[in-house]
């Protein structure tokens, strides 16, 4: 069960959060710019939960497993867009 | 673009409501409405997926619905699946993974039906199977990086039946680990330019629009109507995606 629940979740809320905003922001904006501008509201959405694991990781809950946890999921994610590239 | 908007609006309240990251009704949509290739739909599905679930995750959070333990736990699972299957799936003809898709809607369909609810269902009473909870979570995100959908339909009984997490706080916890799995898979998709832009610039206001509502009221609305509702609208758009794949010739 989670070790330190209250303080990732906060720090994971906030970042979600954040990361919403400003998609909502440039994928409105890109709506009137063009598609390069929509398309970095895609890359905010796309980053937004990779930056929430990050948040944990960096935040004040350091539990070992969600500090593990989160760096595996980060590591797999950035193995794959290595080989997709 | 109205459409879009539409089209992000039913997946983004009926995802947030039933725990589901809405690609169900996203990946037909944009391939039978919006005449997007299947793969396309996928990548643009999976993207718009992340909305669903940061919006509607995001209040669950607040709400201290989500099992943060869990969700950082399971989640590296399915990632593993998604990017995996997100990898593979341009080496993979898409009339098979459109015709996987249709016998995934009817099953969605039918496990969605609502049924008198058994007395422990609401409760953490069950016993705890995390080995083959972890294998069925990297085979939920390998479903999630083929088809585009976000895994809530497999991670919500995996969740609650096989790691014993209360009902609803499972269907919170998934909205979440369903955001980071579409990340990681929309990610490969969008790198390899499968990924439509301007479509995914549509839906996503959409998704996010009527994820947040729904996380806000669905907890004042009839969960077996809403369930009723989804499954008879799977069904539909099943028949149509089976008479795309079969009946087209």
């Amino acid at each position: 069960m989670p070790d330190n629940p209250g303080k990732a979740t906060g720090a994971v809320r906030r970042t979600l959060l954040a990361g919403q905003g400003a998609a909502v922001v440039l994928v409105l904006v890109g709506l009137v710019l063009g598609d390069r501008v929509m398309a970095a509201g895609l890359v905010v959405v796309l980053v937004t939960p990779i930056a929430a694991l990050v948040a944990v990781l960096l935040g004040p809950a350091r539990a070992p497993r969600f500090v593990v946890f989160s760096a595996l999921t980060l590591v797999t994610i950035a193995l794959a867009l290595v080989v997709a590239a | 673009m109205l459409t879009f908007v539409g089209i992000g609006l039913l997946a983004g309240g009926l995802g947030a409501l039933l725990g589901v990251g809405g690609g169900v009704i996203l990946v037909p949509g944009l391939v039978l409405f919006g005449g997007l290739p299947f793969t396309a739909a996928v990548g643009t599905s999976l993207v718009c997926i992340v909305g669903t679930s940061t919006s509607a995750a995001a209040e669950y959070l607040r709400q201290d619905r989500v099992d943060v333990g869990w969700a950082l736990e399971f989640q590296w699972y399915t990632v593993l699946g998604a990017v995996v299957a997100s990898l593979a799936a341009a080496s993979i003809p898409a009339r098979p993974l459109e015709a996987a898709f249709a016998v995934l809607l009817v099953v969605t369909a039918v496990r969605m039906w609502p049924k008198q609810r058994v007395a422990s269902s609401s409760h953490a009473t069950q016993k705890a199977h995390p080995a083959i909870a972890r294998t069925a979570g990297v085979g939920a995100g390998a479903v999630a990086g083929f088809l585009g959908i976000g895994g809530g339909i497999i991670n919500v009984p995996i969740l609650h039946l096989l790691l014993g997490v209360p009902f609803e706080r499972a269907v919170a916890t998934s909205v979440y680990v369903i955001g980071v799995t579409a990340s990681a898979g929309g990610a490969v998709y969008l790198m390899r330019g499968h990924v439509d832009v301007a479509t995914a610039g549509g839906v996503l206001l959409g998704v996010i629009a009527g994820a947040a509502g729904a996380a806000r009221v669905g907890h004042r609305l009839d969960q077996r109507g809403v369930k009723g509702a989804f499954a008879l609208l799977l069904l539909y758009v099943a028949v149509r995606m089976g008479w795309r794949v079969f009946g087209a010739g």
